[in-house]
């Protein structure tokens, strides 16, 4: 048995998605024959100039490939099919690779209709236009053979081993769509990844980390449930892993390929308090029986807590421990924003968190999106308020720059599709744009207009700050799709 | 917008503890022997418009009878802090200690009598950052890669016009 995995993961240039090395993972478990593509990673050898129109065409929700793609996608589908796998396992990363995923697929099957292919991932848990997953919309396609709703590790392993009717695996001959059951027992029933195949030159990751960084999963859903974000449709139940036993895989993992820099991948690393303390300090105890981990570090995305929670010995634990910088949604500098978008923290919290990282030395990327239909002008200017408040904290990297989204995006699963009535909205599509997909029903309320200048107008403010904002430029490229004839040059 | 400036100084006791005059544009903030190993000296600075300024610590009032065959009473500027956060110190190397007919450039420790001076711009944190992005880019070239977050001196200026290019382009168009 041989099995081909292939990511669909046009998404970032600085580090390889985690899906490949949890297909991996599998296949190791499953003691097969196992090659490894990430469409993001070939599109990245190709140079500067492909990649952003791969991302462009992403972003957009294009169809028409450009010819300088296509000869990337049959590049990607020789080498898939070189393997002459008896399955072909794919991750789709998100929504957006929908039509990426499709045109790969195609090659695939041009060149080999009969072999059998699996897909998985978030991506093709998206609903279409006619109310159909992805999933089901690429198996009527004939792309697929299978598609898996839900978590695949279990289902995966369970399918190479030939068993294929299992709750959550869906085929022409499924009477109903099914998901997996989600996951209770993740110390139990997680498979570990595997990097050994994985390959990091294509990447230049943020982190300045020389030998690369690695994918850690500690939990899956979100103990929060803000109102814009869609995870809770995936993973309804929050569950994770006890601090022991993420530890030992980061043991296994520097054993297997000598990388200490983890990135976390978490919605966030700290949902389970208990588990997360009791992983840094059993990486404080590690980091003494492993001398080549005393370089250990870590990054992941991470919630705003008070300080009778989040204490100073909590900071310096997670410090000690190696914990190097944290991705934090702050969203808007509004507390009113804040506390609509559900999301459970005031200005006062972020302070402290803000000291008690510059006392320990823990760097924050901050997210930040912009446009909200609840987002008032006082909302907005607090927001940049608030940028000029912490540029302090850029002398000394507390704050390393700025993740901006850009423009608030109305996603399906989410409590604030659910309120559009509230919000005065309805979903459009404007300009093809992800980010436009919502119109306002108030005459007062966000027009699109001003939802564009106030993004622009944020990322001004935070370069003029000098916060780095990281992809900027790719980010005035594709305004040109947002708005037909905008050449931001 | 108001910044407060915090100026850690080390002195030591040689027949007697150092004097030091604090000012900034001129204004006296500090007067006065420093009678601790540490001090800690507070300037408020109006940041609100462009211009510029100048820190100045004047240190007076030292004499022979302040020098000994093992001990020279000396000032050690340690640090300074904005509004909490400490300025890099390769950033308050770039200031002099002028004493007699010597300039030194980057010279924290202040042994003569003589005058130690940082020359500034408002807004300081935007000025600070500059001299920031200019240190790093002699040691990393990662403001190069589009994900980065690190900037160059000349990115700051391109994204910034092409941001001014896009809005105005995004009037434009929804005026026409």
């Amino acid at each position: 048995m041989k099995v081909s995995c292939l990511a669909i993961d046009v998404v970032n240039a600085d580090k390889p998605t985690a899906a490949l090395a949890f297909m991996a993972g599998v296949c190791e478990k499953a003691n097969v024959e196992y090659a490894c593509t990430s469409v993001n990673s070939v599109f990245l050898t190709h140079g500067k100039h492909v990649y952003q129109d791969v991302y462009n065409f992403v972003k957009s929700g294009e169809s028409n490939l450009s010819d300088a793609m296509r000869s990337v996608i049959i590049e990607i589908a020789d080498t898939v099919l070189e393997f002459s796998p008896d399955i072909i396992a794919v991750s789709v990363f998100s929504f957006m690779q929908f039509e990426i995923c499709k045109a790969v697929l195609r090659e695939l099957r041009k060149r080999n209709s009969n072999v059998c292919i699996i897909g998985g991932g978030v991506g093709l848990q998206s609903m279409s236009e006619k109310n159909i997953t992805f999933g089901r919309t690429l198996l009527d396609l004939d792309l697929f053979n299978f598609y898996v709703l839900g978590e695949g590790d279990e289902v995966l392993l369970k399918f190479i081993n030939g068993d294929r009717l299992n709750d959550g695996v869906n085929s022409k001959n499924s009477f109903n769509e099914t998901w997996v059951p989600q996951i209770d027992n993740l110390d139990e029933m997680y498979i570990i990844p595997s990097y050994k195949q994985i390959d990091f030159t294509p990447y230049h990751n943020l982190e300045f980390k020389e030998k690369g960084v690695i994918n850690l999963s500690t939990s899956r859903g979100c103990v929060r449930r803000c109102s814009f974000c869609d995870i809770a449709g995936t993973w309804p139940k929050f569950r994770y892993r006890s601090g022991s036993n993420v530890a030992q895989e980061v043991v296994q993992h520097f054993l297997d390929v000598g990388i200490s820099s983890f990135n976390i991948v978490d919605s966030l690393i700290n949902g389970s308090l208990k588990s997360f303390n009791e992983f840094n300090l059993e990486m404080i105890k590690l980091k003494e029986t492993y001398p080549g981990l005393t370089n250990f570090s870590y990054n992941g995305m991470f919630i705003i807590r008070n300080k009778k929670q989040h204490t100073e010995e909590f900071f310096k634990n997670m410090s000690d421990a190696g914990c190097d910088s944290l991705l934090i949604g702050i969203e808007t500098g509004s507390d009113r924003l804040r506390e609509v978008l559900n999301k459970k923290f005031t200005n006062e919290d972020l302070d402290w968190h803000m000291q008690m990282c510059q006392k320990f030395k823990i760097r924050n990327i901050l997210l930040f999106f912009v446009g909200h239909p609840a987002e008032s002008e006082s909302d907005y200017n607090d927001t940049l308020l608030m940028l000029h408040r912490y540029q302090k904290y850029l002398l000394d990297n507390t704050i390393v720059g700025i993740n901006f989204h850009g423009l608030f995006s109305l996603l399906p699963n989410t409590p604030d599709w659910d309120r559009q009535l509230e919000l005065e909205v309805a979903p459009e599509m404007i300009s093809k744009s992800y980010y436009l997909n919502w119109k306002t029903t108030n005459p007062n309320g966000l027009s699109v207009k001003t939802r564009i200048l106030r993004d622009l107008l944020f990322r001004k403010t935070a370069i003029e700050l000098r916060y780095g904002v990281a992809y900027s430029d790719r980010y005035l490229d594709y305004l040109r799709t947002l708005i037909p004839n905008i050449d931001a040059n | 917008m108001l910044k407060s400036l915090g100026l850690t100084l080390w002195s030591n006791n040689v027949n007697g503890r150092p004097f030091i005059r604090l000012t900034l544009d001129g204004i006296v903030h500090y007067d006065s022997v420093l009678t601790e190993e540490i001090t800690y000296l507070l300037v408020t600075l109006d940041d609100t418009t462009v211009s510029n300024h100048t820190l100045q610590l004047i240190r007076y009032g030292k004499t022979y009878e302040n020098v000994d065959s093992i001990n020279d009473q000396t000032v050690i500027l340690q640090s300074i802090e904005i509004d909490g956060v400490k300025i890099p110190d390769y950033i308050i190397h770039q200031s002099t200690f002028t004493y007699a007919d010597v300039i030194e450039h980057g010279s924290l420790e202040f042994g003569p009598n003589g005058i130690w001076e940082f020359v500034f711009t408002s807004p300081i944190i935007t000025d600070l950052m500059d001299r920031k992005i200019q240190h790093e880019m002699q040691y990393t070239e990662d403001y190069k890669y589009p994900w980065s977050y690190v900037l160059s001196t000349s990115s700051v200026t391109q994204i910034t016009q092409r941001i001014n290019n896009a809005i105005n382009k995004v009037r434009s168009y929804y005026e026409s």
